[in-house]
């Protein structure tokens, strides 16, 4: 760059030169010497503006006039630094909130990573249109038809979760097992880091019991012993050999499991309507996903004709993996991103009034650099630029935010999203930083324009420094001020809606008692209860153990909890002289007393009692009795589930008992069927327990009883059933809960916006107050007319958000008509919150200006 | 200076000034404002040079490599820098020049066209 200096150095020789010759030449006209000058002068023009033109020829000057800006946006920022943290907080949490959702996004597909050669492997769903189950699971019969007449898949495989009760000398410990069936490790391309995969004989019926261990599981349980493979580990009581580690890039991934066990598929008469399995298929070379899809939906067809009663009306899905996992929860980002791009814009709009404000303050400032020369897009170009250093701090402190929200939202989501230890990485810091420079955009832009225009002449003139900002400025502000209420209370909306499905929630009636009421798994394997008749003695021991004791009222046990079952079975349904319609329902094959025990209200007809020995009755759910027999008596009907290789009995059907809502969505209830337990007894069964008193305290008992007959019983999941249908709602709490925290930070951004503005505008009207004052108008008169204007900004902004949020809960709430007084309810505490937050907001400055003294305030300006 | 004279002058092309600049040195090296004087007074004073524009332009020559700039005494013994024309410059001075020549016979033909019907 010497060049460059020595040419600015003759520059400055030579304009001396020109303006001295046109001296001379002016003197040589007759004028006198400081006339003469002072017109070469003026013919000369700008000299400052010369010379920075012609620098620009010699130099990268956009660059150079970027590093300056940027420079002073930096003493700026050193000179306000509580202008820099308000504005560096708001952003950031703006920032990081956005790039939360990023890692979010980039973290659902980082579990696949160690999914080998993902373009190839697709997820093969069974699916029901008509019934809207577009992913549903898989049976085993209907598995071994996909695999054997397929010729598009190099390899299928099927799996299911499942949790087991790993025991160990000291405890014993429920671990989540994956049960998958023998291609599985050639499909994920799982490899063990010791040991072996499963073999082919040993995924099927009365192969050996063998597991492989996870990285995790061999660390936590078994102190990352060498010698683990050969060993036998003690699963729900059955000895397992383990045969493999897997190495531990597998935690967290997906499709990792603690400990993975073969899947022995169930080929029993019956399975093929029991769909419990998912498919994970690899593609053959060369096949697309349309061709595979293509030969899937002739095999569905197919087997829709062979097996009419289980598989009419059934097709199947093939999924691209990664598209799988982007359909399945891109809907849950975009509801997540919407709000926090709302709050972005909220802390953008912030910081645009707040530089609005600063720029007034700067009026005098930005009139000497105009008045150097400096033109308005310079002026313009100073300012947008003064902001980039605002906005990377904000990034930066959005970073920070960026790592708690992936903290919190991994604790919070654990269970339902598969979330790993995401490390930073370039795309998060390349996508924080474009933000980071687009913002200023949004809020400094903007600022930026009004901040630029001004009359020289009057802003050099004012002796003071502190300008007065223009009509323009303040208008935009306001509007600034309207649209942050607008976003806020838009928030506040969208999160009443979730405390809305929340509250609906609480409110469904489950169809039971959970009040009183325990429930545990209980298990009686081969290994320790070799015959059947062990079985049933062992149940009816605990059975007998658990009545007698003092606070329990009535005991059962069920094959499962009416409100665990989603899906049906194909039944037939007797209608007196006309052809048996077919329907569809779940069936609960219990105890006496389990209806008593769980309190489901009896309708019409009885119930079972003891007497009841065979197990040709039934009873059946209230929704059913309705869809079966709608204008008749359902006492004394009869019904009989479809079964392919099986003639099953005709029940009949003796009362109608209370429909129970499922856990999971609220409002659906599944129709029913209740019979008893008889036949070959059920090696695992849900015991419930209705107690007198509070049953927490009965726990204990409980767990004592079982442990007289079989102190080997795990009973991990004892716990009373407000406990389980509070974990099964604890999804919406916590949405509620983000929502609600997003929602609050938004409006607590608007309410200072709010009061900035009002600030301002106090500040900046004290001479007229003053004079209000002076001619007689009371403290009470400035202040009420001071809030009444603040309140008129922040409560159109309000009112239109409120609106906005209305409208949204009207076409959101459309399905679910019940829920919408409450919505109104909602919508009315928001207006209250609101009014209160936003009147708050202007009495603070609005007392100030009440207090001031007209003396003082005359004399200000 | 008044109104009409004022009015008569005219703003300068964009480009036409470097090109005015490369023929006044072929006349030989010469200073800043002998430059702007020349322009003006071989022009009857219609061309008014900017000095705005005028210092960018000549550096921006000088970056070409079109002109170069050096020390030197004036004719009344004073120093002052004297800008001269390159060989590069002299090249590129035809170049401009054809270029113009092209150009302002075409702005002509276009403005004029019923002299040069007739004359055809």
């Amino acid at each position: 760059m010497s060049r460059r200096k020595r040419m600015m150095e003759d520059l400055d020789q030579d304009i001396r030169d020109f303006i001295e010759r046109e001296t001379q030449d002016n003197i040589e006209r007759g004028m006198p010497p400081a006339e003469a000058r002072y017109a070469a002068l003026r013919k000369f023009g700008n000299v400052a503006r010369v010379k920075e033109d012609t620098r620009e020829v010699w130099s990268m000057i956009w660059l150079e006039q970027l590093w300056q800006d940027v420079c002073i946006g930096l003493r700026q920022l050193r000179l306000n630094p509580g202008f820099t943290a308000v504005v560096v907080l708001t952003l950031g949490l703006g920032i990081g909130m956005n790039t939360t959702v990023f890692s979010l996004v980039t973290s659902l597909s980082y579990p696949f990573l160690a999914v080998k050669d993902q373009d190839r492997t697709a997820v093969v769903w069974a699916s029901r249109f008509i019934q809207n189950e577009g992913r549903a699971s898989v049976s085993a019969p209907d598995f071994a038809d996909w695999r054997q007449q397929n010729h598009v898949f190099e390899d299928l495989a099927m799996f299911s979760g499942t949790t087991l009760t790993l025991k160990s000398a000291s405890q014993s410990a429920r671990v989540g097992a994956e049960q998958v069936s023998e291609g599985f490790f050639r499909v994920t391309g799982f490899k063990p880091a010791k040991g072996r995969v499963f073999l082919p004989e040993e995924c099927q019926s009365g192969g050996l019991r063998v597991a492989i261990l996870s990285d995790g599981l061999w660390q936590r349980s078994f102190g990352a012993d060498p010698s683990v493979v050969g060993q036998t580990i003690k699963l729900n009581r059955e000895a397992y050999t383990v045969v493999g580690v897997m190495p531990p890039d597998l935690e967290h991934s997906a499709y990792g499991a603690d400990l993975w066990v073969p899947l022995v598929p169930d080929m029993s008469p019956g399975s093929r309507a029991r769909r419990f399995a998912q498919a994970l298929a690899r593609l053959k070379g060369g096949v697309t996903v349309e061709q595979a899809q293509a030969e899937m939906d002739t095999i569905a067809r197919r087997l829709a004709q062979a097996y009419p009663i289980t598989n009419a009306g059934w097709g199947i899905r093939v999924i691209r993996l990664r598209d799988d996992m982007n359909q399945k929860f891109s809907k849950g980002l975009i509801v997540f991103s919407a709000p926090v791009f709302f709050v972005l814009l909220i802390a953008c709009a912030n910081t645009a009034s707040l530089l609005l404000a600063r720029a007034a303050r700067r009026n005098r400032e930005m009139a000497v650099r105009a008045a150097m020369g400096a033109g308005r897009f310079r002026l313009v170009r100073q300012l947008l630029t003064e902001s980039v250093p605002l906005a990377l701090l904000g990034g930066c402190f959005g970073l920070l935010v960026n790592f708690w929200g992936m903290v919190l939202v991994r604790k919070l989501f654990a269970d339902i999203l598969p979330l790993a230890a995401l490390p930073m990485n370039a795309r998060l810091l390349a996508f924080a930083l474009l933000i980071s420079i687009l913002t200023p955009f949004f809020f400094g832009l903007a600022p930026a324009i009004f901040g630029s225009k001004l009359d020289v002449n009057e802003a050099l003139k004012s002796a003071e420094n502190v300008g007065r900002a223009s009509r323009g400025s303040h208008r935009l502000r306001e509007w600034l001020v309207v649209t942050e209420m607008m976003l806020a209370v838009a928030l506040l909306g969208v999160c009443g809606l979730f405390v809305d499905i929340w509250v609906a929630e609480a409110r469904v009636k489950p169809g039971f008692d959970p009040r009183n009421m325990l429930t545990a798994t209980l298990s009686a394997p081969e290994s320790a209860y070799p015959q059947p008749e062990d079985v049933q003695r062992f149940y009816r021991r605990v059975l007998e153990r658990i009545d007698a004791l003092s606070g329990v009222e009535r005991v059962g046990y069920g094959n499962d909890l009416p409100s665990s079952i989603t899906t049906g079975r194909p039944l037939l349904v007797a209608r007196g002289p006309a052809q048996p319609a077919q329907t569809s329902a779940g069936e609960v094959r219990v105890t006496p007393d389990f209806i008593q025990a769980m309190r489901i209200p009896l309708l019409r007809g009885r119930a079972f009692t003891e007497q009841d020995s065979s197990d040709t009755f039934a009873v059946v759910s209230d929704d059913l009795a309705r869809r079966a027999w709608p204008s008749q008596d359902p006492v004394g009907k009869r019904i009989k589930f479809l079964s392919e290789a099986s003639d099953n009995p005709w029940l009949v059907v003796v009362g109608v008992i209370g429909d129970v809502t499922t856990s999971q969505r609220f409002g659906s209830a599944v129709p029913l069927v209740y019979r008893l337990l008889a036949g070959t007894p059920d090696r695992e069964l849900t015991l419930v327990v209705r107690t007198v008193s509070r049953p927490s305290s009965a726990i204990t008992a409980v767990r004592q009883a079982v442990w007289e007959v079989d102190n080997e019983q795990p009973l991990a999941d004892l716990e009373t059933m407000e406990q389980t249908m509070r974990e099964g709602r604890s999804e919406y709490v916590r949405t509620t809960a983000i929502f609600g925290a997003l929602a609050g930070f938004g409006l607590a951004l608007a309410a200072l916006g709010v009061y900035s503005v009002m600030s301002c505008f106090v500040a900046e009207r004290i001479p007229e107050i003053g004079v209000r004052m002076a001619l007689g108008a009371r403290p009470a008169d400035v202040l009420r007319m001071l809030i009444r204007q603040g309140l008129t900004l922040a409560l159109s902004g309000g009112v239109v958000g409120l609106l906005g949020a209305w409208i949204l809960g009207r076409i959101a709430f459309h399905e679910v008509p019940e829920l919408r007084s409450s919505f109104d309810f909602v919508t009315i505490s928001i207006a209250l919150l609101l009014s209160g937050v936003a009147l708050l907001a202007c009495y603070i400055p609005a007392r100030r200006a009440a207090k001031v003294d007209p003396m003082v305030a005359l004399r200000y300006e | 200076m008044s109104t009409r004279e004022q009015r008569e002058r005219i703003e300068l092309l964009q480009g036409t000034l470097d090109l005015l600049i490369l023929r006044t040195l072929l006349l030989g090296p010469t200073h800043g404002h002998a430059i702007a004087k020349a322009i003006e007074m071989r022009s009857d004073d219609v061309l008014q040079v900017e000095q705005g524009s005028l210092y960018p332009a000549l550096h921006r020559l000088i970056k070409r490599g079109w002109i170069s700039v050096q020390d030197g005494t004036s004719e009344n013994n004073r120093r002052a820098k004297f800008y001269r024309l390159t060989a590069r410059g002299r090249c590129q001075l035809e170049v401009e020049t054809s270029k113009w020549d092209k150009l302002a016979g075409a702005i002509a033909r276009i403005l004029r066209p019923a002299e040069t019907e007739g004359e055809s």
